[in-house]
């Protein structure tokens, strides 16, 4: 390939990339943080795309007003609900996963058991089995 | 604290390399890249042998186990002179660009990772939740092989995410989102070093790099604590290390150990590690036709790895009936392959994909090259088009529901791929615009 082909097809490479790139950041800062699979969200938390929080920043020009969630406040959160797995499982772990997602979230929301430090016991187990079966019935209607 | 699993792994990733090589790591990134990759390995392992011999996880035994470890390869290391030193790199603008756009990946990834404390779907349901079941579950441990669900898998990831656990004061969310954050990290340094290696111009290497982590998924799969970026690294950085053998740049005999090591160590993250690991020696018979291969050297790192992955095979049950069978009568269902391709095509043209549908489209473009005939990347073609139809043919013939199938796997098999798409892209635009050879 000669100089000015060589320098042509190169403006066009990088053309091209240097939209798709600027397109794609675009959205990244204008999406939503959570996944599209429907991870389990901690109850009553807001998500905001990372616009929010980069304008945030420019405004007050301090980085310490980025408020990134820490991930160890909802941690016991979590493990008591797999707490919860451990006892039923592998039945509980089997219903889980090819049914729909969405429910989830607001299973695990629903669940006492969420709350810190508590115990499972005889009855929060029987309060999940009634958990499973409603979200069984749900999830085989739609 | 939570840092120190990361910087042990780091560390005995760095030791065995220099065992290895006879040369340190430093300043070479992929180097670097490789030891921390080996180092996770090797925690993993270590992890799984204190749990095999005291029968419950215990931190402090772990603990006392890795310091051991790393005490002796220290002892070893100690008297092993290195007979060759990496010069050091050329320092240019390119540099504080590439560190730029580290920097960019890593603030917007670390937005991700920490808004998604407990990673997707998988992370929370099955890796995570199996290593939480390790540290908790006592003397039942081996009951870890025995949920149906996914028990197909080698749990090497849970194992790292237990040795995280234990060196990072405890069972917390900090560090598997810090192992994904570092992982997801590794992979543009790969794009941008590994197109490097290959003589391809930096300022295409930089857009390349650019390009890898505008992708809308790059950030969305790194923040799902999946171990398909684990092997995702593994696969990355073995195939820039089979292209260090074709092109002569490394493939002294201990080469090959290391090599077999990186490749190795797929085989214990996942199921499909196997499959890839096939291809990689696949692609490495039939490109590097003519230069040397030490093919006991290369298996050599097995006789390491496959007891760890014989062991959790005898234990894992075997699957609930219908799942991962193979039905021969769908070859000559047409649908089937109409379905495949068209689910393909809808994922390239996904907006998160971060419209990969311009990998085909400058492909085919690429093609009209004429400096391509003698310069394409012959090795990369041949495993991604293995890759690609491999996998084809196993959802053509998989027994079980199609659309699921797909639909759950799909996304994982392409960000496998990913970087090295994007590495064969840039390796086509390099060679299409270097001056042509012929009069």
């Amino acid at each position: 390939m000669n100089y000015c082909r060589k320098n042509l097809f190169l403006f066009i490479v990088f053309f091209t990339f240097g939209i798709i790139i600027g397109r794609n950041f675009l959205y990244i800062l204008s999406a939503p943080p959570y996944l599209y699979w429907g991870s389990p969200s901690p109850p009553g938390k807001t998500y905001l795309p990372l616009r929010h929080y980069l304008e945030k920043t420019l405004m007050a020009g301090f980085w310490s007003n980025i408020t990134l969630p820490n991930p160890d406040v909802d941690t016991n959160f979590m493990f008591q609900f797999q707490r919860a797995q451990f006892a039923l499982t592998p039945t509980l772990l089997d219903h889980y996963t090819p049914l729909k997602h969405q429910y989830i979230v607001t299973f695990v929301g629903d669940i006492p058991v969420a709350k810190v430090g508590q115990r499972i016991n005889a009855d929060l187990v029987l309060k999940l089995n009634d958990h499973i079966a409603l979200f069984k019935n749900r999830a085989f209607k739609e | 604290m939570i840092y120190l699993p990361f910087l042990i792994a780091l560390w005995l990733g760095r030791t065995i390399f220099g065992l290895i090589m006879r040369r340190s790591p430093w300043p070479d990134p992929i180097d670097i890249c490789a030891s921390y990759l080996i180092g996770i390995g090797v925690c993993s392992c270590l992890a799984f042998i204190q749990i095999l011999c005291w029968h419950h996880y215990e931190p402090s035994i772990l603990n006392g186990l890795t310091i051991f470890s790393i005490l002796s390869l220290a002892l070893i290391n100690r008297n092993i002179q290195f007979h060759h030193i990496n010069s050091p790199p050329k320092y240019d603008l390119h540099w504080p660009i590439m560190a730029s756009l580290l920097i960019i990946a890593g603030v917007t990834l670390a937005f991700f990772v920490f808004n998604n404390p407990y990673g997707d779907w998988d992370a929370w349901s099955l890796w995570n939740f199996r290593a939480s079941f390790l540290a908790a579950s006592g003397e039942h441990w081996k009951d870890l092989y025995t949920h149906s669900i996914q028990a197909k898998h080698p749990w090497l990831f849970p194992y790292w995410i237990l040795f995280t656990w234990s060196w990072g004061g405890g069972i917390t969310t900090a560090t598997p989102c810090l192992n994904t954050f570092f992982l997801s990290l590794i992979l543009p340094v790969l794009v941008i070093c590994g197109l490097r290696e290959w003589k391809v111009p930096f300022s295409l290497a930089l857009l390349a790099g650019a390009w890898f982590i505008s992708m809308p998924y790059f950030y969305y799969h790194g923040a799902s604590q999946y171990p398909d970026i684990m092997i995702t690294c593994f696969l990355t950085i073995g195939m820039i290390f089979i292209m260090r053998v074709i092109n002569n740049t490394e493939n002294g005999p201990s080469f090959f150990y290391l090599l077999g090591l990186l490749m190795g160590f797929m085989l214990l993250t996942k199921d499909e590690g196997l499959i890839i690991y096939m291809l990689l020696l696949l692609t490495l018979c039939l490109s590097a036709s003519g230069k040397t291969i030490y093919w006991k050297r290369l298996f050599l790192p097995l006789a390491f790895i496959l007891p760890f992955w014989i062991a959790q095979k005898i234990w894992m049950i075997p699957a609930p009936a219908g799942e991962n069978q193979i039905y021969f009568g769908h070859l000559v269902n047409r649908y089937r392959y109409v379905y495949i391709v068209k689910y393909y095509l809808h994922m390239l043209f996904n907006k998160k994909m971060g419209n990969l549908f311009f990998i085909p489209l400058m492909f085919f473009v690429s093609l009209f090259g004429k400096n391509l005939r003698n310069s394409y990347p012959k090795a990369l073609i041949i495993f991604l088009a293995g890759f690609i139809i491999f996998f084809f043919l196993l959802y053509i013939l998989v027994k079980e529901n199609l659309p699921w199938r797909l639909w759950t796997t799909v996304y994982r098999l392409e960000y496998q791929i990913m970087p090295l798409s994007v590495m064969l892209l840039f390796n086509l635009f390099s060679s299409i615009s270097k001056p042509s050879t012929r009069s």
